[in-house]
């Protein structure tokens, strides 16, 4: 059992992310042209300045996280999306999706037979969202320290004239550990229960339809500030660490861990069920 | 071993696949399924291996029924249509990482297995670059190596050159013991009776036909 | 090459997935006109009873789910115009290559003749799966709410007189609707056929589909981080785009059609068919 675990999630991984490293360099050219452009601007409003204000790590996951404040439809004004926020976690997404159920159509029927369990199957599936999320985010996280290192300081706390002149936030009495918690830890535990998700989903429809779904479902959080959407958690400026009167998202932890536990068993339950043809 | 198929019947899209069949099927044979394309052969094999449920009845091997008391048969060598294996990894790597999730078998036989195929074991080129002859092979080589007691193989002689099929023919030949059953489709009737002891024809997804086949030693 | 033109589209319009793009756009276009129609109505029988303090009407021009970019329908509407355009024909290439066809073809017809038809009928395809749910929303406006030119001095109509064509929007409403339809049909058809190129290099049939939406959003992103908005493709296509001008529609336009084009016939002509 433990040898066919180890297999199958080695065989994921070397298809699922070892063999798509074009995918990850795109990614990677991504988050240089982010972090660069971010650098730039900063550069560009301080230069005059007599602060001597250098970009640290923090504030360039301030920039990715940023979202969009909380949304009201008396004032008829619609949302501009951010754009940065929305590409990131698009691309997640489209990614999980790309692969997800590539391999059951693949002939890798192989596999299944030997391990004799359709559940590992699907554990190693859960597995592998979680390990391709979190390289996802800790290649952001090894790119904004290269630049940190070469443009600007290696801080993990928020710079409060970043955050000021930027985005108009006050960040006193915000602690560090409040500040990593909502744009590091909450945002990789939701992207990994929403890629689960994904994943469940395309167990039962098109891998194209179970995207759209997500995407879908991104957007109305963007209009609607309820705890079920798990994407009001992902932005600062809806976060009520920042003082922003929003949801309570240190209850997000948990409701994100339940949806992985959900959808670890209900994918467990329609894979049983279903024919691998 | 023993395989008991009881009122089995399979629905794809309200098209009747596989359509209430019976059948028994016991060690020591080589079952040949025949029919023209569309008869219910692959499907037929896919839910012997489990990959795919019945809409009614079941499959038993040994008493125990696949989809409730067992996902997979418990010691089966496959190979239905092409078999996905990692791309960027030679042959001789995919079947050792095969080989090890039950590590019944050394290097040793999957070497003696790829080279009983026609395979060059210590040949690096990746999977991805394989021909289809080399891909079937490899595919054989995958069902064959660890000596199981069910061996499925579906049209096991396509894409292969005429010294291929001796070989392939010799394996099956080989590994036909007093427990074991092995299911071979093929569109040439000519192996078929070569190699079977029992020919099972399927029409439409029933079976129509089964006899016996006296094969001259 | 006439009728290799015909049985492309007669496979395209006929097939489950064109109809699949429009049932998902048609679903988004119900959702908005259930949500915002009745709400105008209201208020303008509220106007007519003179006693609603705004004095304008909500009219057909500004509750289409082409109309703006503000709502939660039309949000979501064109952030997925890349898939919608893309899911009806998109992977047919795809499918000519591996299953195939492309054999029977190429032996029939010069591969050229093939490979421009192909072109023209994914991006037929792709305009239409977007425009005709469009055309089916303004309908829709249109059956329940005056269509009248708009009122300048209404904010509500969120077109301002910085955005582009504004000035044709207030004299002449339905010319703008059209070349709003025109430039959403055109860069629809470019999104669909910017999965052909992609097509020679990818082993999967999703990513043909995934690569417009990814370039869609990326290269939107991209242009709004250099300060440079009036190329973004989001932009561009939405009323209420602050940026663009005709220019740089034209720009764009012709920017895809070659990276589309041109990487997929040269390759196409030059490759063996295999």
């Amino acid at each position: 059992m433990k040898n066919g675990f180890s297999v199958i999630i080695k065989r994921f991984i070397v298809e699922g992310i070892i063999e798509k490293w074009k995918l990850f360099l795109f990614v990677i050219l991504l988050f240089v042209s982010i972090d660069f452009i971010f650098v730039k601007n900063v550069s560009n409003i301080f230069n005059e300045s007599e602060l001597n204000v250098k970009v640290g790590i923090a504030d360039m996951f301030m920039n990715l996280f940023l979202g969009n404040p909380p949304f009201s439809s008396e004032e008829n004004q619609g949302i501009n999306i951010q754009m940065i926020w929305f590409v990131f976690h698009s691309l997640i997404f489209s990614f999980v999706a790309y692969y997800a159920t590539n391999d059951l159509k693949n002939g890798s029927y192989i596999f299944l037979i030997k391990i004799k369990s359709k559940i590992m199957w699907w554990l190693c599936r859960v597995l592998w969202c979680a390990v391709f999320v979190l390289i996802y985010y800790f290649l952001f996280f090894i790119v904004s320290c290269a630049f940190a290192c070469l443009f600007g300081s290696i801080s993990f706390t928020p710079n409060q004239n970043i955050a000021g002149a930027f985005w108009e936030l006050d960040l006193t009495g915000l602690s560090n550990y409040q500040f990593w918690f909502s744009v590091f830890f909450l945002p990789l535990i939701i992207s990994i229960a929403i890629s689960i998700v994904e994943v469940t989903i395309c167990l039962v429809l098109k891998p194209i339809l179970s995207l759209i779904i997500v995407i879908g479902y991104i957007i109305v959080s963007e209009f609607y500030s309820e705890p079920y959407l798990l994407f009001n958690y992902i932005m600062i400026l809806r976060d009520n660490f920042m003082g922003i009167k929003n949801i309570n998202n240190e209850a997000a932890f948990f409701i994100a861990v339940s949806i992985i536990a959900f959808c670890s068993i209900i994918g467990s339950t329609i894979i049983k069920k279903k024919d691998m043809i | 071993m023993k395989i008991c198929i009881e009122n089995l019947t399979k629905k794809i899209s309200k098209n009747v696949v596989l359509d209430n069949i019976n059948l028994d099927l016991f060690g020591g044979n080589i079952y040949g399924f025949v029919g023209r394309n569309g008869s219910g052969k692959t499907m037929l094999m896919r839910a012997i291996c489990g990959l795919i449920l019945p809409s009614q009845g079941c499959v038993k091997i040994d008493d125990k029924i696949i989809g409730k008391d067992m996902s997979f048969p418990p010691n089966a060598g496959v190979l239905i249509e092409y078999p996905g294996f990692i791309s960027s990894y030679s042959g001789f790597k995919n079947l050792k990482i095969i080989s090890s999730i039950q590590k019944k078998i050394s290097d040793e036989d999957i070497r003696k297995a790829m080279i009983e195929v026609g395979l060059n074991p210590d040949e690096k080129k990746n999977y991805r670059k394989y021909s289809l002859g080399m891909k079937q092979k490899l595919g054989i080589a995958a069902a064959v190596m660890e000596n199981p007691k069910l061996l499925i193989l579906d049209e096991p002689f396509n894409a292969l050159d005429e010294e291929s099929v001796n070989k392939v023919r010799n394996i099956i030949l080989e590994k036909s013991n007093e427990d074991n059953i092995i299911i071979i489709s093929c569109h040439d009737y000519e192996e078929i009776n070569m190699l079977c002891n029992k020919i099972i024809k399927l029409d439409s997804g029933k079976v129509v036909n089964i006899r016996e086949n006296f094969i001259e030693v | 090459m006439l009728n290799l033109i015909k049985t492309e589209i007669k496979r395209n319009f006929t097939g489950r997935w064109f109809w699949l793009s429009v049932i998902i756009s048609g679903a988004l276009v119900i959702w908005y006109s259930i949500d915002r129609i009745p709400f105008c109505v209201k208020s303008n029988l509220m106007i007519l009873e003179n006693s609603y303090p705004d004095d304008f009407l909500e009219i057909s021009f500004t509750n289409w789910i082409g109309s703006h970019n503000i709502y939660l329908q039309q949000n979501i509407f064109y952030l997925i115009i890349p898939f919608l355009a893309t899911i009806p024909f998109g992977k047919s290439f795809y499918e000519d290559l591996n299953q195939g066809l492309i054999k029977n073809i190429c032996i029939r017809t010069p591969k050229k003749n093939y490979l421009i038809s192909k072109y023209i009928v994914v991006f037929l395809s792709g305009g239409c799966a977007v425009v005709i749910p469009m055309i089916f929303s303004f309908m829709i406006s249109s059956a329940f709410l005056p269509t009248m030119l708009p009122e300048v001095s209404y904010v509500y109509t969120n077109i301002f007189p910085i955005y582009k064509w504004s000035n044709i929007f207030f004299e002449n409403p339905f010319v703008y609707t059209i070349l709003y339809g025109i430039t959403v049909f055109i860069f629809s058809g470019f999104f669909a056929c910017m999965s052909l190129p992609i097509t020679y290099f990818s082993s999967k049939s999703f990513l043909p589909i995934l690569f417009p939406f990814i370039i869609y959003i990326v290269s939107s992103m991209f242009f709004e981080l250099i300060d440079m908005p009036g190329f973004s493709l989001r932009q561009i296509l939405t009323t209420t785009g602050e940026q663009g001008t005709t220019m740089t529609v034209v720009l764009l336009a012709i920017s895809l059609g070659v990276f589309s084009f041109i990487p997929f016939y040269f390759i196409g002509v030059n490759n063996d068919v295999l």
